[in-house]
């Protein structure tokens, strides 16, 4: 892999208004995403995991300039959209799509799966006219393992795995260079998440595809990622392979979520050690000072609760944001 | 606290919105001038024509009228009734408490026979005892109030001799205009509460309930019926201005001395004094009940009270 | 090896005379029945339980008369994929299911001794939330929104011990602390939302274990959690469970959660039980071709060399309708004429450890 960088994330933020009161003043914000920077390489799958409010849909969301950013810069090969105009963002759009992760709500029910998966080729202009449409629409389909003989058939009618190809399919269909999977097998039941897996890694073996897979399932995270990015309250916590992550995790987080999953092996099960965090996730709009992570960290010192960690390079290619390390 | 003061602040909101369409009441029917003097104007000079408008107060511009007229109304003055020539406030308030009296009765009336009827519709759905309540909410719902009260009198009036046909004085002429009052929030409520409780019945916490091993009777009343209150309240306020507005009709037909049947002789009599001062008193009350509505809303939905 | 039928899922009659009588069913030609096991020694034994939905779009049989057991302070798992009738199953034991329009319309369900299934309603009831109480999946909305959390632990105490109001209160401050909820005599008087997932998942804990039940129903309690939540969760119940001697039947999809925690597992598929084994000997020798296949679907966290996922291809079927032969067979690459036919009933292959295949032996063997 050439480590040529594909898509630049610096110091995003990303905050949503609070309103309260009789005149609907901001009292604060949601900080969902609240700083991060990361690199995303050609060709690779940069996991982002975190559990539930950790900003990482958002962040998804985000790189694909779905929201504007509240600050930082978000750069696709190179250029900042937020700085260019609304038609190049359009037009730039075509390079960057998304697979949802509830696969019927992001369907139009209304439309049928041919016109679904051949929209986004009127839109962007790819074709020149209907017969085109259908022949590229047939490969589509071919492409992701659907029955091109349903073409005419409604979203309802499919299962959740047949629509997530059919949101596969959709997000193929203007030949992206990258495409943010936003939680896109959570849904799906365990053998059919296989079956999602695995026609994601041939697609972007045979197309040569860049992925952002977002989850919360660290194992498929892992299975699927080249590097993973453990995100926390908005903070990435830690970043680096795939395979050192989970060799050797560096914080404290980190250890805390790997030793919570379980591994379908009774015996080694008995033998694993917990390590239990106490409490629950504090709230995105008042996050605890210092490191977000103190409230709830068991090596947490006085020093964590006062100043914030940098996220630094502590080995080659190899980020965390702890003051322990 | 803070919700209470919206909500109050929102029922002002109201009352200004209903005194400002009161005022313009007068304007919007002509000059008020010549609709007060009416026929009267034929034999005037317009010297004398003039000078009635002066006296008035209908050649000021219309917001200086409408200033002057908040002004008094905030002190209870609405000027004159020219019919009764005493003030219009008295007027209307001395009918007031007979509206009430029979708003009250057909609103607790309602909430009686609906709410039990909803929540037997609701335990034994598509039996008969549900079919037959649907019917009756049907006809409830679709039939007008003033051919309703009709068909009350030519039955237990006229055929039937049980009750009296009009008027007010015992509890028996109450019976029969309170029926026709409370027909429509009666089929409405009982619908809404069956709806509401179907749609309870089957959600997670009722069968958490069920798992728990307390009585059927318990999980109907103490989960599934709280729960369906809910809906239920929103509705019960929109009713009190349904109730208060209804009356009108139905005092017409029963002879029952009320702020309706006043407002609507008023307006026979362009007695526009007494109409706006009935308006707005009405609105105030109905603004008043919303707002205590509101606040049973909250009582009863924790989430709200802790959320503000 | 001494092949044993076990259970004769699908013989009509033990249906109709309900009390676990087996008959002998010429089509099955798999060794001899085993006697009739003793029932004081099984805390909960179902038998050939059957459950049908009866909708609008014809009946769904969600279970299709599933047998299984569950020993005194025992984990018995029941794993398997959305639609495979692994919560009916559970809930069908207490007559939860919604009805309309589901109904038990066979089977027998003994709970010591007792079949659970010829009590009158108000016997029922001392059984739930007394010797059997449910934990639901998901926490946000199995608590009513506008009743106070004393008010709903109090009532199941109520209702089956002679305590007074305030004893009853003082009770529930206990069962708090015990799951673990910081300054529970203040959190009492709270209602649910105020309570974080994980909190509220604690308070259906402590409302289960409210009257020392014997067997308690956990329907995929840490699915809607956070998993830093799930484990504290999981830890929690493995914790009580040894204290209190409590036998649990944990519903789940998740492999991890279910090697963490049960004795025993049943695996099911499309409304019946495929395979059961005891845990260690179901994830090392797995035997029904479904059991192998969700196992090798499965990444692994610890996984040093990356083996390519293996996906069960296909769709799980319709149960609108009566299914023939093997419910897995249009999905397993084992399959022949006779599966397609015949469905196999379960069969004891090692001791406790049965299957529902006519090749258990070919598919272990390439396991």
């Amino acid at each position: 892999m050439k480590n040529e960088v594909l898509v630049r994330v610096k110091d995003l933020k990303m905050h949503f208004p609070i309103r309260a009161g009789v005149l609907n003043r901001v009292v604060g914000a949601v900080k969902a995403v609240d700083g991060v920077t990361f690199d995303i390489l050609k060709g690779e799958t940069l996991g982002l995991v975190g559990e539930s409010g950790c900003g990482k849909t958002t962040a998804g969301r985000a790189i694909l300039h779905l929201y504007r950013p509240t600050a930082g810069e978000v750069a696709f090969r190179g250029v900042d959209l937020a700085k260019e105009s609304p038609e190049y963002v359009r037009r730039a759009r075509r390079h960057m799509q998304m697979i949802f992760q509830d696969p019927y709500a992001s369907l139009n029910p209304q439309m049928r799966v041919g016109e679904i998966i051949g929209r986004p080729l009127r839109v962007h202009g790819l074709v020149k006219d209907a017969q085109e449409e259908k022949h590229l629409v047939t490969e589509l389909m071919q492409k992701v393992g659907l029955n091109t003989s349903y073409r005419d058939r409604y979203p309802h009618e499919f299962s959740g795995g047949q629509r997530q190809r059919i949101g596969i399919a959709r997000a193929l269909a203007t030949s992206p260079d990258f495409i943010v999977c936003d939680e896109a097998i959570s849904a799906l039941d365990v053998s059919i998440q296989a079956q999602i897996i695995n026609l994601l890694e041939q697609l972007r073996d045979d197309l040569g595809l860049t992925y952002l897979f977002i989850a919360h399932d660290l194992g498929m995270v892992r299975y699927i990622s080249t590097r993973v990015g453990v995100m926390y309250l908005g903070k990435m916590m830690e970043l680096t392979s795939s395979d050192e992550l989970y060799d050797d995790p560096l914080h404290p987080y980190t250890k805390a979520l790997l030793s919570a999953i379980p591994i379908p092996d009774p015996p080694l099960e008995r033998q694993r050690q917990r390590m239990l965090l106490e409490g629950d996730l504090p709230s995105p709009s008042n996050p605890p000072a210092g490191c977000r992570f103190s409230s709830r960290c068991p090596l947490a010192t006085e020093h964590c609760r006062a100043v914030e960690p940098k996220f630094r390079e502590v080995t080659t290619r190899h980020w965390v944001a702890c003051h322990l390390v | 606290m803070r919700f209470i003061i919206r909500r109050l602040l929102q029922s002002l909101i109201v009352v200004f919105g209903v005194s400002i369409i009161a005022f313009g009441m007068l304007f919007m029917t002509g000059d008020p001038t010549e609709i007060l003097l009416g026929n009267g104007a034929d034999h005037m000079t317009v010297a004398q024509i003039q000078d009635f408008r002066v006296k008035m107060g209908f050649d000021r511009p219309w917001y200086v009228q409408y200033a002057s007229f908040v002004g008094k109304a905030v002190q209870g003055d609405f000027g004159y009734s020219f019919v009764r020539h005493e003030p219009a406030y008295e007027v209307i308030m001395d009918k007031m408490p007979a509206t009430i009296q029979l708003a009250s009765v057909a609103f607790v009336l309602s909430l009686l026979v609906s709410i039990p009827l909803g929540v037997l519709s609701a335990m034994r759905p598509h039996k008969p005892i549900d079919r037959i309540a649907t019917v009756l909410a049907l006809i409830g719902q679709s039939i007008p109030s003033f051919w309703l009260g009709i068909l009350l009198i030519l039955l237990f009036g006229v055929q039937l001799k049980w009750l009296p046909i009009s008027g007010s004085g015992s509890w028996q002429h109450i019976i029969m205009p309170a029926i026709t009052l409370a027909a429509f929030p009666i089929a409405r409520n009982m619908r809404l509460t069956r709806s509401s409780m179907l749609d309870f019945m089957q959600r997670d916490f009722v069968r958490t309930a069920r798992a728990k091993g307390i009585s059927e009777t318990r999980v109907v009343y103490a989960h599934v019926l709280r729960n369906s209150l809910l809906p239920l309240v929103t509705s019960i306020g929109l009713e009190a201005g349904f109730l208060l507005g209804g009356s009108v009709i139905t005092e017409t037909i029963f002879g029952w001395p009320g702020v309706g049947r006043e407002i609507v002789s008023a307006i026979g009599s362009k007695d526009f004094n007494v109409v706006q001062a009935g308006v707005i008193m009405l609105a105030l009350i109905f603004a008043g009940v919303n707002l205590i509505i509101d606040l049973a809303y909250s009582w009863i939905d924790p989430r709200i009270r802790y959320d503000t | 090896m001494g092949r044993k039928s076990v259970i004769q899922a699908n013989s009509p009659s033990n249906a109709d005379t309900g009390k676990g009588q087996v008959s002998d069913t010429p089509s099955l030609d798999r060794g001899q029945i085993r006697p009739e096991p003793a029932l004081a020694q099984k805390l909960l034994e179902v038998r050939d339980l059957k459950t049908k939905f009866y909708t609008v779009d014809g009946v769904v049989n969600a279970l299709n008369g599933i047998s299984y057991s569950v020993d005194k302070g025992e984990c018995l798992a029941i794993v398997g994929e959305s639609g495979s009738g692994k919560t009916v199953g559970v809930l069908s034991i207490l007559r939860l299911i919604q009805s309309p329009p589901g109904r038990i319309v066979g089977g027998s369900i003994f709970f010591k001794g007792i079949d659970l299934l010829t009590l009158d309603d108000r016997a029922l009831r001392e059984i739930r939330g007394g010797a059997i109480a449910v934990i639901f999946q998901d926490p946000m909305t199995s608590l009513n929104p506008v009743m106070r959390i004393s008010a709903q632990i109090t009532e199941n105490i109520m209702a089956h011990e002679r305590l007074t109001h305030v004893q009853a209160r003082a009770k529930a401050v206990d069962l708090l602390a015990m799951v673990g909820i910081p300054t529970p005599a203040k959190r009492l008087n709270d209602y649910p939302h105020q309570f974080s997932g994980g909190m509220r998942q604690r308070v259906m804990i402590a409302m289960a274990l409210s009257c020392s039940p014997q067997l308690i129903i956990a329907d995929e309690p840490t699915t809607a959690l956070d998993v830093t939540v799930q484990a504290q969760i999981v830890e929690l119940v493995k914790k009580l469970q040894a204290e209190l001697g409590t036998a649990v039947i944990w519903i789940s999809h998740d492999l991890g959660v279910v090697a963490r925690l049960a004795d025993r597992v049943a695996v099911m598929y499309a409304g019946h039980i495929v395979e059961t084994a005891p845990v260690d000997e179901l994830y090392a020798r797995p035997a029904h071709p479904y059991t192998i296949g969700l196992l090798n679907s499965l990444p692994r966290l610890d996984a040093r060399t990356k083996t390519k996922l293996q996906a069960i291809g296909g769709l799980p079927p319709n149960l609108l309708g009566d299914l023939r032969g093997c419910p897995f067979a249009p999905r397993c690459r084992f399959a022949t004429n006779r599966c397609r036919e015949e469905n196999p009933t379960l069969a004891e292959v090692a001791p406790g450890h049965a299957v529902a295949c006519w090749h258990d032996e070919l598919t272990r063997a390439q396991a």
